[in-house]
């Protein structure tokens, strides 16, 4: 199934116009529940609620309010907003070009494909490999449905990357967290950290080998609960004292079923005879109704 | 694949995005399923309401669970006419953790303690790295009598090679030994059917196999959607099939059984 783009766009630079799309490059994996309500199972909703009027009320009684002071709010509607929107929308705008060392990862919010159209593909090749040649990415404006986001556009796997990037004043400083600034190091510590760091130093990032356990475990196990095993997994096992009690157990067992060991004479009677316990079994244990209409159908 | 899901409910897992897509299980017939599709209702004490169970009796019905996209078709062991009591002892012979070497070990051994009582085993693959060993079994024991009887041959065999396989069901206490598992035989449990396809890469199928072809270096991949009708031409009969045919009792395994848990209890003691 070919990925969905969920956005176009169109890079400018120069005189240049480039139409692209944004394809989403990363998906994370979350294991991700539902609510039930424990009683049945059953799918549960929120609704809405106003503790004023202490009722559920529908969405469309609902207004977006901007908090000026604690308490105080000055409202918007969705078409006042839409008129605050920028101008120029899905242009991505490139004013410079960056060494990708000066960008801090920090920096980095969401990643997305960059796809050509048709009438693109030179353009776009062009521009890729003039980054590419010159290690220069490009930093760009990009006005996404109104509002004007700060992106990084680099070439990545033979086509074009584009990162979407906070602002300045979205990113934090250390301040005051304490992050020990004053503590001083010896010499020959730091020998000794420098060392343990060349130990574990590999040339190559192996991505491969690290994976979400928590993640496959949760997996496994519902797999496991579905298919019917007992998942008993941190439970304490119970175990049987010794295989002789369990020996003796289900020849008491098979005794009590009426099925005698050793005694093959009369397997008509013990047929029947189980054939009884079937019915009284599912009589109490597990309630066996049938689909009669279904069944002859298929008949 | 119809004779081994006659009268068996089924659960299905369904894969409508591929393989590689959002997935899940089914053993609830939908209301719109069609009216000559077979169902069976049965009570589930989890979810403490009846659940409308599939039942494949039909080229027509396999075709229509294909069609949900239901790649592998776990079934019972039991069947609807006897829904307590299993038609065949299972053992499922898991080498998560460890190695399909040592499995195929495992498997000989469970295969060997069953003979040595009397009891001729059926092997297929589980389609992905395990081994299944079932005993086709008269259906006049209770799941219960079942399992206890399978712990006691499962108890010989991790006694006779303890290095090898484990019955221990916490993965993390198994250290890379097999786990024979035969808690998966009761009422709503269930095996991967024969011949379903299981959702990995090469689409394995579940294999039935003869004992002389369960060698070290077994690949279970080897079976599947392309290789197995061919396969089932060449081998002629169904090696698995036993499991249904050969249904046996336990009764004469019985003291044949003791007797080996004896002999091991008292080697045992012998040694101390």
């Amino acid at each position: 199934m070919p990925a969905r783009s969920i956005s176009t766009a169109s890079i400018t630079f120069g005189l240049v116009s480039i139409p692209v799309r944004l394809f989403p490059a990363t998906s994370p994996k979350n294991v991700r529940f539902n609510l039930l309500h424990a009683k049945d199972n059953s799918r549960i909703q929120e609704k809405i609620f106003c503790p004023v009027e202490e009722k559920i009320i529908d969405r469309s009684e609902l207004v977006r309010g901007y908090e000026v002071e604690k308490g105080r709010y000055v409202t918007f509607t969705d078409e006042e907003l839409k008129k605050l929107e920028a101008q120029g929308d899905h242009a991505i705008e490139i004013s410079e070009f960056i060494p990708v060392s000066e960008v801090d990862p920090i920096r980095f919010e969401n990643s997305y494909l960059l796809g050509c159209e048709p009438t693109s593909a030179k353009a776009y090749h062009l521009l890729m490999q003039a980054m590419a040649k010159e290690k220069r990415v490009a930093v760009a404006k990009f006005t996404m449905r109104g509002k004007e986001r700060l992106v990084l556009i680099r070439p990545y796997d033979d086509g074009l990357m584009l990162h979407t990037m906070y602002y300045n004043d979205e990113i934090r400083a250390f301040g005051e967290i304490d992050h020990g600034a004053k503590a001083s190091v010896v010499e020959s510590e730091l020998g000794l950290a420098q060392r343990l760091i060349a130990d574990l130093s590999k040339k190559k990032f192996d991505a491969e080998q690290y994976k979400d356990n928590y993640r496959e475990r949760v997996l496994e196990v519902a797999e496991q609960k579905m298919a019917g095993h007992e998942v008993t997994e941190g439970a304490p096992e119970v175990r049987r004292a010794n295989v002789i009690d369990l020996m003796s157990a289900l020849k008491a067992s098979l005794k009590k079923r009426g099925v005698e060991i050793g005694s093959e004479g009369g397997a008509k009677a013990e047929e029947s005879a189980a054939t009884e316990h079937v019915e009284k079994e599912r009589a109490h244990a597990s309630k066996v109704s049938r689909r009669p209409s279904a069944k002859r159908q298929a008949r | 694949m119809l004779p081994y899901l006659k009268d068996r409910p089924v659960m299905l897992t369904r894969y409508p995005d591929g393989i590689d897509g959002k997935m899940f299980y089914q053993k609830d017939a939908p209301a719109f399923a069609p009216p000559w599709l077979r169902t069976e209702k049965i009570y589930s004490e989890d979810s403490q309401r009846e659940i409308s169970y599939f039942v494949i009796d039909s080229e027509e019905a396999l075709a229509y669970v294909a069609n949900l996209a239901a790649i592998t078709i776990h079934m019972w062991s039991s069947r609807i006419t006897h829904l307590e009591r299993p038609d065949w002892l299972l053992f499922d012979i898991d080498p998560k953790g460890s190695t399909t070497r040592v499995a195929v070990d495992v498997a000989r051994e469970v295969a060997t303690v069953l003979r040595q009582i009397g009891l001729e085993p059926c092997l297929k693959t589980s389609g992905q790295m395990g081994l299944h060993v079932v005993v086709g079994l008269k259906p006049k024991y209770t799941y219960e009598q079942a399992r206890m009887f399978s712990e006691l041959v499962a108890g010989v065999v991790v006694k006779r090679i303890p290095k090898l396989a484990t019955i221990n069901r916490n993965p993390r206490t198994r250290e890379g030994r097999v786990y024979i598992d035969y808690l998966q035989l009761g009422h709503g449990k269930t095996i991967a059917a024969t011949f379903s396809v299981r959702t990995l890469a090469g689409a394995p199928v579940s294999a039935p196999m003869k004992w002389d072809e369960l060698r070290p270096d077994l690949d279970p991949g080897i079976y599947n959607i392309k290789t197995i009708v061919a396969r089932m031409a060449r081998l002629g009969r169904d090696p698995f099939r036993d499991a249904l045919d050969n249904q046996q009792n336990l009764e004469e395994a019985m003291p044949r059984l003791e007797e080996i848990i004896s002999d091991a209890g008292r080697a045992k003691s012998a040694q101390a």
